[in-house]
């Protein structure tokens, strides 16, 4: 072999060694870190130059050994035994060598070119452990550097070593002896499967063999056209296989153990700090308790604290829609900036704040080793309702978005606790959502806000694993498989990395409400503006004589109120009692604009006023607005309208029916929607004010609007995911169905008992 | 009973001190939830009470555990006194938000709101723990937790 200058590189290791961090340190990309098993569950590929050489780094799933069992570990044994990249850096956690070099074994087995970085020399160290690499690299015979990939110590003599050890002329491959009675069937094996010429040329012949007895698919897939097959078959039906695959791991244990205490001096071992944080937060009592407070801690903050930075960008966004809308010619490109895009983007900004916040605490839920002990502690109820622990890990995923919690589902072994994990996946929260209850919550529930949104939380974690015991105990019967996991230390998250995690993930929702979100906004305002004919005008009816005329009398209403002099001042705003005047009707709940108001008024501070008044005669400019009459007759009110018979039985309007229509591109566009349809034609400068004017918009009715918006369809992104995972159109039709009459059913019984019982 | 050194029985003290306090506050604050009755500084919440009892019963588990000479006890003495210092805190940054929507962005819904709306057990109760970070500073130097990077 000469000297290349182009080498492949694969990372490998156990879950949560390192490799992703050492993967970033070497490439200076960001690929997702966190502190528990099972955060990679894709290769990644990047580049680097070392001393002119190109490598190809190539960052894996952990495994724990390369039998896979899980689609995880399945892409990292692939590529490890099926792509053959020239050196394998084997990640090792020095702080658990025992049970990491067991991988060690098999990659000396398959005869790869390994490098080891042992990492996390940090942690070991501070325990007191001694590690004498030098001893470690003579038994082993292969290469060990001293690593700490999180601050990307050791990285460049780590490449010095891989891109040696990748120009070595010739490369021997390692043997652990099994033993006398293995060995001669080892033999025997591999003369068997030497006539096979064409299987030699790919593997090493001892550990075709050994995979064998071992009963590894992927081989015997190998060997299903093979000329040897039946002979092959023939001899492994005469050897007690099950007993020979525990004895070749013990020695390979064995191995580890012999090596093992000459290399590795342990210091003192007590109950370390995390052992004492772990006794009280997995206490069987206290787990589950400890960990609903600290989920409603993180609501308080990302509910409450974020309150007046929403306000902020709510203010500033409502003046530059009202500026557009008055300043800009013409009226309907006024519109469509003002109403349109600063009503339907911007109502979406507003909630940059608590995004914000709510990532951050999923960062440092991630990054503090805390996410594996949740599942830890879930596992008995979970195994109860028919999944595992592990599938708790998705579930929390899936509050920043479940997108990536459904990919997580790939650590899963058994393909049906899988994929009832995947179907259950969006019934949990995801950050998207969030915005929706805000702006409901907010607007109906005031200082009951972070008691509904919490519920609404809580709420969808019960429907996930209420399905989850539905599916168990209807389509897909069998019990959770058993659930191992490692619980790695806790670690303290740095402000740097946990603010970069969360600008990661926010920055992804702002870059959705410049693309995505801003279409949609355009999209309903140009629904909401046309009809048939056209651009529907700002009709400002003047008042016919007859309708309304000059006189006065007394009325209540709620809105605004201008003083336009001394004692004197117009009134905006809905009527609240309908009033006989002398000469005309004020209508309960309609919208007038521009009525003028004949002695001082008392003006409440709740907006809402009692007084006598006088109506405008046409000459000074009176108008008479309908109630949103502009937005009533547009294409958006169309489509609303179709849905009006399957929606009404909710309480929904048909407002709400096109807002929840656009929701499935993204469940921001209800948001965004509600924003355009509420804004279009009305004078509030807070969109949350004219829902409020609404009177067909009661707190029951966002209740509804909240719990179909959390339940309903999973968003088109989604979609294909689910499909890709599950590789069934079925079940991803399933997915979607389920979602949608469940979603229904629940909105339907809530908002019927509640119409029932006053609400 | 093994022997129990001075630290942990002052610990032991704590934990029941505080435990007792965080439940007897909770019930309180379940008392005031039923809208029955007007607590001063205890705002009515039923989440609160369960992060109040949840506390409390961190903080009484530890003593038990110290009681019955189990050393390890202390663990919950320490989580309890670092749960309650995150309450504590959230809800400092939660009255600070609510000054500057009060005075600042002077909003309409914080109109009537004085400081004393947001004072509650959470807040002043961890004022209890502050005092055992301090007493016991060296223990809290997280020795044996790494931090964790990009
Ligand atoms: N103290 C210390 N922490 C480390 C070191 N290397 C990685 N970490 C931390 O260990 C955790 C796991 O790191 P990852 O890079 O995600 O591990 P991984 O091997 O890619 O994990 P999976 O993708 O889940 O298999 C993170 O919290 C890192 O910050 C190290 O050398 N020292
Ligand atoms: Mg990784």
């Amino acid at each position: 072999m000469g000297a290349k200058n182009h080498i492949t590189v694969a990372l490998a290791g156990n879950p949560n060694a390192g490799k992703t961090s050492l993967f970033n340190a070497i490439t200076g990309s960001r690929q997702h870190v966190g502190n528990w098993p099972g955060v990679t569950v894709e290769k990644k590929v990047g580049k680097y130059t070392h001393k002119g050489i190109e490598i190809e780094v190539v960052d894996l799933p952990g495994t724990y050994s390369l039998t896979a069992y899980s689609i995880d570990e399945i892409v990292a044994r692939d590529y490890i035994v099926e792509e053959r990249p020239d050196v394998v850096v084997h990640i090792v956690d020095a702080s658990n060598l025992e049970r990491n070099l067991y991988l060690t074994t098999q990659l000396m087995e398959l005869g790869t070119r390994v490098v080891i970085a042992l990492n996390m020399v940090d942690i070991a160290e501070k325990r007191g452990d001694v590690i004498d690499i030098e001893k470690m690299a003579g038994f082993l015979e292969i290469p060990v550097v001293r690593t700490i990939a999180n601050i990307g110590y050791g990285v460049t003599t780590l490449m010095d070593e891989v891109v040696k050890e990748a120009q070595k002329p010739e490369h021997h491959e390692h043997e652990i002896g099994y033993g006398k009675e293995i060995e001669k069937a080892l033999v025997k094996l591999e003369s068997i499967i030497k006539r096979d010429t064409h299987l030699v040329g790919i593997y090493p012949l001892r550990w075709i063999a050994v995979k064998l007895i071992e009963d590894d698919e992927n081989i015997k897939e190998r060997i299903e056209f093979s000329p040897v097959r039946e002979e092959i078959e023939e001899f492994l039906a005469e050897i007690d296989t099950i007993d020979f695959e525990a004895r070749m791991a013990d020695k390979r244990y064995e191995a580890i153990n012999a090596v093992l205490p000459q290399v590795l001096k342990k210091g003192e071992v007590g109950m370390t700090t995390s052992d004492m944080i772990d006794r009280v937060l997995t206490n069987k009592y206290l787990g589950i308790p400890i960990f609903l407070i600290l989920m409603w801690g993180a609501f308080e903050l990302t509910f409450t604290f974020a309150t007046p930075f929403m306000d902020i960008i709510d203010l500033v966004f409502g003046h530059l829609s009202g500026w557009a809308n008055e300043n800009i010619e013409p009226a309907w490109l006024g519109s469509l900036i003002g109403d349109g895009i600063f009503g339907g983007v911007g109502f979406v900004l507003i909630f940059l704040p608590n995004i914000f916040i709510l990532f951050l605490m999923l960062s440092f839920l991630e990054d503090s080793g805390y996410m594996a002990r949740a599942a830890f502690i879930m596992d008995k109820l979970m195994y109860n309702l028919g999944l595992h622990g592990k599938s708790f890990i998705p579930l929390l995923m899936g509050f920043g978005c479940n997108i990536p919690a459904i990919m997580a589902t790939r650590t899963i072994e058994d393909e049906k606790d899988r994929l009832i994990t995947i179907l259950v996946n969006p019934f949990i929260s995801c950050g998207a959502r969030l915005p929706v209850y805000l702006l409901l919550a907010g607007a109906f529930f005031g200082g009951q806000a972070a008691t509904v949104i919490f519920f609404i939380y809580i709420f969808g974690i019960v429907v996930a694993v209420g399905s989850a015991k539905l599916f168990r105990s209807t389509i897909l019967p069998g019990k959770p498989a058993p659930f191992i996991m490692e619980l790695p230390p806790y670690r303290l998250p740095t402000l740097r990395t946990t603010v970069i995690h969360m600008w990661e993930r926010g920055s992804m929702y702002l870059r959705k409400a410049g693309t995505i979100i801003f279409v949609f906004a355009i999209v309903i305002w140009s629904l909401s503006a046309f009809n048939g004919d056209g651009y529907i005008e700002e009709t400002e009816k003047d008042i016919d004589e007859g309708e309304l005329l000059v006189g006065d009398g007394a009325f209540e209403g709620k809105g605004r109120f201008t003083v336009l002099e001394d004692g004197e001042g117009t009134f905006t705003g809905t009527v609240l009692e309908t009033v006989e005047l002398k000469s005309g009707t004020y209508e309960k709940d309609r919208y007038y604009e521009g009525i003028e108001l004949m002695e001082e008024e008392e003006l409440h501070g709740d907006g809402t006023f009692e007084g006598e008044c006088e109506f405008l005669s046409d000459e000074d400019g009176g108008r008479y607005i309908g109630e949103d009459f502009t937005v009533e007759e547009s294409f958006a009110a169309d489509i609303g309208h179709g849905f009006g018979p399957i929606t009404s039985p909710l309480g929904f309007t048909w407002k709400m029916n096109t807002a929840l229509v656009f929701g499935f591109v993204a469940k921001e566009v209800v948001v965004g929607s509600l924003g355009v349809l509420y804004g279009v034609g009305e004078d509030e400068d807070r969109v949350s004010d004219s829902m409020e004017d609404d009177k067909d918009f009661s707190p029951l009715v966002a209740f509804c609007l909240m719990l179909f918006t959390l339940l309903y369809l999973p968003c088109l992104a989604t979609v294909p995911v689910i499909y890709k995972e599950t590789g069934s159109v079925k079940w991803t039709g399933f997915s979607v169905g389920y979602g949608l009459v469940l979603a229904w059913l629940l909105a339907f019984v809530v908002y019927q008992v509640g119409s029932l019982m006053g609400y | 009973m093994a022997e129990i050194d001075v630290e942990n029985e002052e610990k032991m003290t704590f934990g029941l001190a505080a435990g007792a306090l965080y439940v007897f506050f909770g019930i309180l604050q379940a008392l005031a939830s039923t809208g029955l009755v007007d607590i001063p500084l205890v705002p009515g919440n039923a989440i609160g009470v369960l992060v109040l009892v949840v506390i409390g019963a961190v903080f009484l588990f530890g003593y038990r555990e110290l009681k019955e000479g189990i050393p390890e006890g202390i663990a919950y003495i320490h989580v309890g006194i670092g749960l309650s210092l995150v309450f504590g805190i959230i809800y400092l940054l939660v009255m600070g938000a609510d000054a500057i929507s009060a005075y600042l962005i002077r909003s309409e819904d914080f109109e009537d709101w004085s400081i004393i709306d947001d004072v509650r057990p959470e807040l002043y109760l961890a004022l209890l723990s502050l005092i055992g970070l301090v007493k016991w500073r060296d223990e809290f130097s997280l020795k044996g937790i790494t931090i964790s990077g990009v």
